[in-house]
């Protein structure tokens, strides 16, 4: 049984873990290109969000390498968009004449419905088995969170260029290759060794600039046209709080999203669906913490990123913390975001100065 | 001399489900509503003007409303709801509509907010807690609640029975004045989307009346049974999630045996939308032409009449072959 689910950063090694572990054959789609944008959208309504378009165009290429039954979609309840892609992209899918099956395995997140999905694909599977795969998928998605966590920080002040970028694409090779926990463990240890032997000039002033938005477009640098990476290039260090293990931290309550919330307060008095509420709480904190600048970054015409985006003016003229807005689809060109982020880069310098 | 407080209620989004609701319950506890004037050019312009550009037209035709309404009130009633039904939630643009008019125009009267949701409280206990901010009196705020809801069920009794639309039945509880019946015979069309959308005659461009005039009998959800059009929807669309998306949904199924063709306006860009009237055409393929309107602020009348009277001749002369 050939199970494939659609791009999200690096993450694809962590849910290949997942699968392999469940003994399932994992499909990773091939990468993002323009290709699977077009595709996406050539098949989608015409103001769907953007990550519905690039998660369709993601199904396509991989059923179209033939032999992928099984289409794997995270479900989210919350009243954004994101929790019916799967409806519509079965739907879609179908009428293009596809032979699969579209599960959405985690579906409203309760114990029971997850264990009940999985042995719907394999009835084989055993509790303890399922335990299993989650406990390495999440060991994977906590190393990678961490390790790029690092990456944001040492990038800007690296000595030889492009070194960092070097160890990071060998550290995913090895995290792919890790099967147990002490592996995973072992590669971590390893890899944060070589990072900090990376040679930094820290006398250097740097800028530092904060992310939030909308997840996806946030943590998909195909679809943010490497953001972070031309950030760090032009000497910026970045700085993005928003990854899968704090999403997943949240989504299952091991940490509470109160102190966020408080945050947030005088802006947000109430919760306005998926994570903007992060948003808005994020820029406050970079804000307190003397960063320099924040980039807004979402789909276009995002529900609850757009209602955020009300608060974020205010937050921007009450703490005089510049923000950049962005917003992507298919349209957007890759010039014009270098374009509007040198600009920003130079007046937040002109700003330091 | 009046010297009751005066409380704004915007004629946008959620008015036309639920004012005759809000309208009563706010009177009876002792304040006088006012509610803004009928969309206009200035409103929109306005709306346009200080909204966040990505907002769809609806938030942006709201936030006009509340501009309209600033120096009119001395506060503002503005509900913050999440959901309407158990297990089910409503547009995210609903959950933050307080904060995003606080956010955006600076000089707002105090608004008055209640949080409604269905998967944590009940209406009752939603609106009493809002009553309680406006007088101490609970058998007040009890007796006010029932006399509310019982003018809500009156409200939609009228339009399902006499298949009138929401503005018609306002106007018709407030004064008893009867508007001409509704048009029978000749095309039967069904006009489907948000209320919001299809009863504003400024941003639709009164479609309802055009289609009138062009001998055509309009069917809209809010004439049909409420119920009846849940169920279908869960029929089609076990996965739907947002309420008033499978109102939509349910009526446009329900209707596909019952009508001539169907006209959905979508106003700019709606998320929720966006996903389910797609889902939903291409669940009812060719069994009934179908159109979809796109309304923005930058529409035009002729555009309109022309897509219309196209759609409207084309489903004329399939039915003339036929």
């Amino acid at each position: 049984m050939k199970c494939a689910f659609p791009h999200m950063g690096n993450y694809h090694i962590a849910f290949k873990a997942l699968l392999e572990n469940l003994d399932l054959e994992a499909v990773v789609p091939p990468p993002i290109t323009s290709r699977t944008i077009e595709l996406g959208c050539k098949h989608s309504p015409e103001f769907a969000c953007f990550p519905f378009k690039v998660n369709l165009g993601n199904f396509i290429e991989s059923l179209d390498q033939g032999g992928v039954d099984i289409l794997l979609q995270s479900g989210t309840l919350g009243a954004c968009r994101y929790g019916y892609y799967g409806a519509v992209h079965r739907k879609i899918l179908e009428d293009l004449g596809y032979k699969f099956k579209l599960i959405k395995p985690f579906g409203d997140y309760k114990l029971r419905t997850v264990y009940r999905n999985f042995k719907s694909l394999k009835k084989e599977l055993t509790g303890l088995k399922i335990l299993h795969a989650f406990r390495i998928c999440w060991a994977k998605i906590k190393t990678i969170d961490e390790i790029e966590h690092l990456v944001r920080k040492i990038r800007a002040y690296e000595v030889n260029k492009g070194e960092t970028k070097k160890i990071h694409q060998e550290f995913l090779k090895q995290l792919d290759k890790a099967s147990t926990i002490p592996e995973i463990k072992l590669v971590r240890q390893n890899f944060l060794k070589r990072f900090d032997s990376i040679k930094k000039n820290l006398t250097k002033k740097r800028l530092k600039i904060g992310i939030v938005g909308e997840l996806y477009v946030i943590m998909e640098p195909a679809c943010n046209h490497n953001l972070e990476e031309q950030l760090q290039e032009m000497g910026v260090e970045v700085n993005r709080p928003l990854c899968l293990t704090e999403l997943i931290r949240h989504g299952l309550h091991f940490e509470s999203k109160k102190s966020l919330r408080k945050i947030a307060r005088p802006y947000l008095q109430y919760e306005i669906g998926a994570h903007a509420i992060d948003s808005v709480a994020h820029t406050i904190i970079f804000a307190q913490e003397g960063f320099d600048g924040v980039i807004h970054l979402k789909p276009h015409a995002c529900m609850p990123e757009v209602s955020a985006q009300a608060a974020l003016y205010r937050v921007s003229r009450d703490y005089h913390i510049p923000i950049l807005f962005f917003s992507f689809d298919e349209h957007t060109s890759p010039t014009g975001i270098q374009t509007r982020l040198e600009a920003f880069v130079d007046l937040l310098w002109a700003k330091k100065h | 001399m009046n010297n009751k407080i005066k409380i704004g209620i915007p004629r946008a989004l959620l008015y036309y489900k639920y004012f005759p609701f809000w309208k009563t319950f706010l009177e009876k506890l002792g304040l006088e509503v006012i509610t803004s004037d009928e969309t206009n050019k200035e409103i929109l312009n306005e709306g346009v003007k200080i909204t966040m550009d990505e907002a769809c037209l609806s938030i942006k035709v709201f936030l006009g409303h509340v501009w309209d309404l600033i120096d009119k009130v001395d506060l503002l009633f503005i509900p913050r709801i999440e959901s309407v039904e158990k297990n089910h939630f409503v547009c995210t643009k609903f959950l933050g509509l307080p904060d995003i008019v606080r956010n955006t125009i600076e000089n707002t009267p105090p608004i008055l907010s209640c949080d409604i949701d269905f998967n944590k409280r009940s209406l009752y206990q939603s609106m009493f807690s809002l009553g309680w901010e406006l007088c101490h009196n609970p058998f007040k705020i009890h007796w006010a609640y029932r006399c509310a809801k019982k003018e809500q069920q009156n409200f939609e009794k009228i339009m399902q029975k006499q298949a009138r639309t929401p503005i018609e039945t306002i106007e018709f509880m407030e004064s008893g004045r009867v508007k001409k019946e509704r048009k029978k015979g000749g095309l039967k069309i069904a006009l489907i989307g948000h209320p919001y959308n299809i009863y504003d005659n400024f941003i639709n461009m009164g479609i309802i009346r055009k289609l009138e005039e062009m001998d055509v009998a309009v069917v809209t959800p809010e004439m049909l049974s409420h119920d009846k059009i849940l169920k279908e929807a869960e029929k089609a669309q076990n996965e739907l999630y947002w309420t008033y998306e499978k109102e939509i949904v349910g009526a446009s199924h329900f209707l596909v045996k019952r009508v001539d063709g169907i006209i959905f306006i979508i106003s700019f860009p709606c998320g929720p939308n966006s996903l389910t009237i797609e889902h939903a055409i291409r669940q009812i393929k060719n069994r009934i032409p179908t159109m979809t309107l796109v309304i923005d602020e930058h529409q035009s009348q002729t555009g309109i009449i022309t897509r219309i009277e196209a759609f409207l001749d084309l489903i004329r002369s399939t039915k003339n072959k036929k």
